[in-house]
């Protein structure tokens, strides 16, 4: 698919919350990723990989949990 | 520290969806996202529709392609109000998102439409993830397609209101069984079925009362 968009907009999401908790650098992402929701894990892990260098994602750790059905959700942000 | 966040990744898409769709119900117009593949004929069935219903149905459209403005072009030929969005100039995207279709209503005067068609990229994966504010999704799929497309494509058929399948006429030159692709879809939605042929004519009847139906069930704003 297009994980790449899906990436951006995970990472502006992620950025967005460790803003408002005040956490300046971001140390892992929870994502839960619906079998039927058309991303591919290892494409978005892999594009994530690329685009968060010059963020507070900086070399941040993405954690997909498989679920069914066609959720795409950023669960949880770990950092300080 | 966690934080729980607890969001949909798609969430800004969703937000300008919610606009888009009180835009059309302040104007009184009921929106139809139509998703298939390149070639299954989305743009011979609005064609077809236009020149049964249109003006009598006010409809009006927004085309959506990665390239070329020649669905648009068809559209307007017909007598309707149509825009296109080409994606190669926004990025490429395979599919239509919120934005890009809120930048197209503003190109458009809601107050002559009624029904409003937001013909989607030819694909028949991406689109489904996103919202455009539609009221509802129609997918049109194809008899040379094959009868196996809804058991494959589970996430677009079972999120349609509705489904047609094209080209009905060419059923004598291919193994494609009514049967199976009526079972096959019955097993992921309810949606009505309505066989039709852009090129014949064939079966659009139940197809345009479907759109009129649409019609009737809109919001108008007081």
């Amino acid at each position: 698919m297009h994980e790449v968009g899906v990436a951006e907009c995970l990472i502006a999401r992620a950025v967005a919350a460790a803003d408002a908790h005040g956490l300046r650098r971001v140390a892992s992402v929870g994502v839960s990723v619906g079998a039927h929701c058309g991303v591919v894990p290892h494409a978005l892990a892999f594009a994530f990989s690329v685009l968060r260098d010059g963020t507070p994602l900086e070399g941040a750790r993405l954690d997909v949990a498989p679920v069914p059905g066609d959720a795409l959700r950023l669960e949880w942000i770990e950092g300080e | 520290m966690r934080v729980e966040v607890l969001e949909r990744v798609l969430k800004v898409n969703d937000a300008l969806a919610e606009e888009v769709r009180a835009a059309l119900d302040r104007a009184g117009v009921v929106a139809i996202n139509v998703i298939g593949s390149p070639g299954s004929g989305k743009t011979a069935l609005l064609e077809q529709t236009a020149a049964v219903l249109h003006p009598r149905v006010r409809l009006g459209v927004i085309e959506g392609d990665i390239a070329t403005t020649r669905d648009a072009e068809r559209l307007v030929r017909c007598g309707v109000p149509a825009v296109q969005i080409e994606t190669r100039l926004v990025g490429g995207a395979c599919h239509l998102d919120a934005s890009l279709v809120r930048m197209a209503l503003a190109r458009l005067r809601l107050d002559e439409i009624e029904v409003l068609f937001v013909e989607n990229v030819g694909n028949l994966v991406c689109p489904s993830a996103y919202d455009l504010g539609e009221h509802v999704r129609v997918v049109v799929a194809s008899v040379p397609e094959g009868d196996d497309k809804p058991s494959k494509y589970p996430a677009t058929f079972a999120r349609a209101s509705a489904v047609v399948l094209n080209k009905v006429d060419l059923l004598p030159v291919t193994d494609f069984s009514m049967a199976a692709f009526a079972e096959g879809l019955r097993a992921v939605s309810p949606a009505p079925l309505f066989p039709v042929s852009a090129r014949t004519g064939e079966g659009l009847g139940g197809w345009l009362a479907w759109v009129e139906a649409q019609r009737a069930g809109a919001r108008r704003a007081p």
